[in-house]
This record gives C-alpha cells, sequence and structure tokens, in this order.
C-alpha cells in the first residue's frame, strides 16, 4: 500500500513540470533546482487524522504515516517537540487542494512560492523548530520557545515574500502546478470553486490511488530527469512518452481518440475522470466538509472568505490584548493568567464562528500554542519550583488527616519521630503534582506504601524502578518483623520522584 | 460569509478552547480550585466530544 502510494507520488512528480500541455503558449515555469525531493509537499486531504501533515509527509516519503504518527505523539508527550512539528507543518505546508500555506494566506500572499522556496522555508522553520524544543529542553521555559518558534516562521514567511520568484509566478496566466504532486488528488475536480482556480488550465491531472494508473508512475530516470532539467517547448511531449512507456497504463489504451475529442485537454485525465463517477463523488463527499452544502464560489471569494475571519480574529485578540493592557495602566489589577486567557477565548469564539460561517482553521494552530503558553503561565504563576515543603510531626495525632495536596515542589514528610506501640495505626495520603516527594518512617513500624507515579523514579526502601505508569502496594514490616505498629501510606505523584526510606537506626 | 454546514473540527476546538480560557481564571480565583479543575477538565472534554458527535451526527443525518 505504501509502495502504491508512493507511486502514485512519482506519477504527480513526473506530472508537475508538464502543465502548459493545456496552454503551450505560456511562459514555462521555472525548473526546481534545490529539493526535488520535497517540492509538492502537501498536507494530504484524504488520510488524514487533524490536518493531514503527517499523511502527506508519509505519502511523499514512502513511509507509512502511522509510523509518523506514533513518533509524533511520543515526541509531543515528551517535551511537545512533536506539537511544535506537527503546527509548523501545519503552518507553512499548503493543503492538497490549496496553492498557499495557512501561514501564507494570513499573511495575504496568494500566489504560490516555487517548490525551492517551500523547501527551504520548511526547512529553516523545522531547524527553529528543533532549536527551540532543544532550547526547551535546556531551559525548560515554554514562553520563550513559542515566541522564539513564531518569531522564525514569521520571518521565513516574510523572507518568501520578498522572493524574485513571486512575481515571475503572477505573470504566469497559468500556474505554473507548483502543487503538481498533489493534483492527482480523487476528489479533485469536484472541488467547489476549483475550476478556475487555476486560469483556463484544466485542474485535472491523475488518479494517484487508482491501481490502474499507479502502474503509470514508471522509472525514476524519468523523474529526476523532469525535475532537473528545464522544462521548455518539449514538455508537451513529456506526458505521452510517460504513458506510452507503460503498457498497464489505462491511458494508453484509448489515448488518441480522448486527445482528439478534447484538444488543449489532458486526454487522459479526461478518460480516468470518467471511469468510477460514483467513488468520485462519494470520496469528495468524504473528505470536503462543504462539498454538499455550499454551491461553487468564485475562487477569489473563497480566498477572501477564509482570510476574512482569520485575521479579524486575531486583530480582536489583539484589540482584547491592548484593552487589557490599558485597563491594567489605569489601575485594575489584571492578573497574568487573565492576559493568555483572553486572546484564548477571543480565538475559540473566532472558530466557533468559523464553524457555521467563513473558515477558520487555521485559528486552531494559535490556539494550541496559546494554550501551551497559559498552561505555562499558570504553573509558573501558582508554584514555585524551589519552594519546599516539610513536616516533621513528633505525635501521630500530628500526622495530618486527609489527603494533602501539593503543586509543585520539593515535598518532605519526616515521621520518624513518631513513636509506634504495637496495634497502633495511622496514615497519610499525599497527591503531588511534579516533584520531589520523600516519606521517612520509623525503623520498627509496619508500613504498607501504595503509590502511583505517572512519570519518573520511585524507590520504596530498597526497591527502586522507574518509567511510565508505575504503581506499587507492597507491605515492610522493618527490622523487628511483624508489630511495632501499622503506618499506611497513599501517594500519588505526576511526574518526579518518590522515595520512602526508613530512619536510619 | 456565507452560512455553511457545520464544521465539526472548528466547533469541537472553539469549544475546547474557550472552555480552557474560561477554566483557568476560575482556578486562578480560587472558584474551582485544583480539585475542581480534576472534574471541571473531565467534564469540558466530554461536553465538547459530545457536541463534536451531535455535530457530526446531524451533518450524517442532512447528507443522507
Amino acid at each position: 500500500m505504501v509502495a502504491r502510494e508512493l507511486c502514485g507520488h512519482d506519477r504527480g512528480m513526473n506530472d508537475a513540470p508538464t502543465t502548459p500541455l493545456s496552454n503551450p503558449g505560456a511562459a514555462p515555469p521555472p525548473p526546481p533546482r534545490l529539493g526535488a525531493e520535497l517540492h509538492g509537499l502537501r498536507r494530504s486531504q484524504s488520510d488524514r487524522v487533524v490536518a493531514g501533515v503527517l499523511g502527506g509527509l508519509g505519502r511523499r516519503l514512502g513511509v507509512d504515516p502511522l509510523l509518523l504518527r506514533i513518533a509524533t505523539v511520543v515526541l509531543a508527550v515528551f517535551g511537545g517537540i512533536g506539537i511544535m512539528l506537527y503546527a509548523a507543518g501545519w503552518l507553512l505546508l499548503p493543503a492538497e487542494d490549496e496553492d498557499g500555506s495557512v501561514a501564507e494566506q494570513a499573511l495575504g500572499r496568494h500566489d504560490s512560492g516555487g517548490p525551492r522556496t517551500a523547501s527551504i522555508a520548511l526547512a529553516a522553520a523545522l531547524a527553529l523548530v528543533l532549536l527551540g524544543s532543544a532550547g526547551a529542553v535546556i531551559g525548560g521555559s515554554w514562553d520563550g520557545v513559542v515566541l522564539l518558534v513564531l518569531a522564525g516562521c514569521g520571518i521565513v514567511l516574510l523572507l518568501r515574500r520578498d522572493d524574485p520568484r513571486a512575481g515571475a509566478d503572477l505573470e504566469d496566466a497559468v500556474t505554473p502546478n507548483t502543487s503538481g504532486a498533489f493534483t492527482d488528488y480523487p476528489g479533485f475536480p469536484d472541488y467547489p470553486g476549483f475550476p478556475g482556480y487555476r486560469g483556463s488550465a484544466s485542474p485535472v491531472t491523475s488518479r494517484a490511488d487508482d491501481p490502474a494508473t499507479a502502474g503509470a508512475a514508471t522509472a525514476t530516470p524519468d523523474d529526476a530527469a523532469d525535475a532537473e532539467s528545464p522544462v521548455s517547448a518539449d514538455a508537451p511531449e513529456v506526458v505521452p512518452d510517460a504513458a506510452a512507456d507503460d503498457p498497464q497504463s489505462t491511458t494508453a489504451q484509448e489515448p488518441s481518440a480522448a486527445r482528439e475529442t478534447v484538444p488543449g485537454e489532458r486526454w487522459w485525465a479526461q478518460d480516468l475522470q470518467q471511469d468510477d463517477p460514483q467513488a468520485w463523488a462519494t470520496r469528495n463527499e468524504d473528505w470536503d466538509p462543504f462539498a454538499g452544502s455550499e454551491p461553487p464560489p468564485a475562487p477569489a471569494a473563497t480566498r477572501r472568505q477564509r482570510s476574512a475571519l482569520g485575521p479579524l480574529t486575531v486583530s480582536a485578540a489583539a484589540v482584547t490584548l491592548g484593552a487589557l493592557a490599558v485597563a491594567d495602566a489605569l489601575g485594575a489589577s489584571i492578573p497574568h493568567v487573565i492576559y493568555h486567557a483572553a486572546p484564548l477565548a477571543v480565538v475559540g469564539l473566532g472558530l466557533l464562528v468559523g464553524a457555521w460561517w467563513g473558515r477558520s482553521r487555521g485559528l486552531i494552530i494559535l490556539g494550541v500554542l496559546l494554550s501551551l503558553v497559559l498552561v505555562q503561565a499558570f504553573v509558573t504563576d501558582n508554584t514555585d519550583f524551589d519552594e519546599s515543603y516539610s513536616l516533621t510531626p513528633t505525635t501521630q495525632a500530628v500526622i495530618p488527616a486527609g489527603t494533602q495536596e501539593h503543586g509543585a515542589g520539593s515535598v518532605r514528610y519526616d515521621l520518624s519521630q513518631v513513636a509506634f506501640a504495637d496495634g497502633d495505626t495511622a496514615s497519610l495520603a499525599v497527591d503531588q503534582g511534579v516533584g520531589e516527594l520523600v516519606v521517612i518512617v520509623p525503623p520498627d513500624v509496619d508500613v504498607t506504601v501504595n503509590a502511583d507515579l505517572g512519570v519518573g523514579e520511585i524507590q520504596t526502601f530498597d526497591d527502586t524502578s522507574g518509567g511510565m505508569g508505575q504503581e506499587r502496594r507492597i507491605t515492610d514490616l522493618g527490622t523487628d518483623g511483624r508489630g511495632g505498629g501499622d503506618l499506611r501510606l497513599d501517594l500519588d505523584l505526576g511526574i518526579g520522584s518518590i522515595e520512602v526510606r526508613r530512619e536510619a537506626p | 460569509m456565507k452560512r455553511h454546514d457545520v464544521d465539526v473540527l472548528s466547533l469541537v476546538f472553539g469549544l475546547l478552547f474557550v472552555g480552557v480560557s474560561l477554566m483557568w481564571p476560575l482556578v486562578h480565583y480560587d472558584v474551582l480550585g485544583l480539585p475542581g479543575l480534576e472534574v471541571a477538565a473531565p467534564v469540558l472534554l466530554v461536553s465538547v466530544g459530545l457536541a463534536g458527535l451531535m455535530a457530526s451526527l446531524g451533518r450524517l443525518r442532512r447528507d443522507r
């Protein structure tokens, strides 16, 4: 299956530089010079869980997206790097059916940059994210990392706007098919508003996942030649060649008739489109949320609609922040948390509006980032990691009853001075978020430990282990065997280390 | 902006973000407290999930 998808891709790549078929008079697009592997990297609309970043990447790399998803989740759990990488991919990779990434649309650059600039921007952004994440692991600060990544993405996008290729792209009547690798998506031709999106050119190319045409994905030498050689007047010959190379291709079976009936159109795409109308309609319904309900809008209107709600929401969030700052300056006391919560609320409202009017899915990224910052701000506001709590009761009566709640820090209960006689029972329950939890018990008492640990290390007497999701239920009788009173410890810690030990006799 | 069929992804994340942004100030002002948060967070997720489910089912029914 992976191989088949990959084949579909190669076909797509093969097509990429040959678009001017339908308009041979148009200036040929500049050839991709660097990053031929990355050009055409797109967010998959068919194989997606959230935004299709990993589906598209897996397809391009020929790796099962499931593996990438697992890796991303693991990276997200340990340090959150996965979330940042995914968010960057979402921001910077255009979807299959769009000619610009979310970030480009937000910045108002609707013409698509060349594949080379796309891959460079992506590489630079990923490098920034990695650096930032490394900084996060070392420095432990989320605020700085988020800001660093956002700044990096912004710089990359602004640099792309100044790219000289942008002007060249604009002058072309026919888009140079920078999204060539994915224009072969099944649902593509019926996408509302799409015809005309690329000027007079037929947007249809081929179907990547059709088993029959997948065979048409031919040798890599073809691809390499296409990718590296400038596309010029001989371009129209390339596609018929590629099809003729492969006897399995459905396109090779009745090429000439279709070519004659639809002059200027892609003959092979035409008959492919006709082969299974039912499947086309079904797929289209599956991936396009508005396929059934929205009449095909003008392409320009689609873009305006999409970009209106996002910037509107971001502006509203900025106004909210500014108003808060003004109120703060005028004497109202506004806690740190509100500064983060207010823009998040505005973004959430923008998304709710976008559920029925306009489109604003790009705001999800912003919301996720703001949520991370909010959680971080809350934690730093409400806990002090250097704070340590220590309690040394001397009698059983002083051992606190009920569950003791601690946020983060170093917590120590020293019960070693509490006298236990035979038959005495006592218990201590501690619930802590993050940090170090130490309980010291008298030498003779029979101790029952009931410990739960999310991530970290747990040591009860002589037994040490580490990892995730630790549970430990043990009873230790101490030096004197059974007798000397009973003590029950219920310890619950999210992240950190739990240590239960006896006072050295 | 033209009204379109409900976009479940936007709806779910919108509700989630609004819920989270309401929750933290409540915790900050000790209306909820940390134990309250342990209840409020699952309640929020369940309600958001139910809203998403209902929206999805509604769409399915309309599509049919």
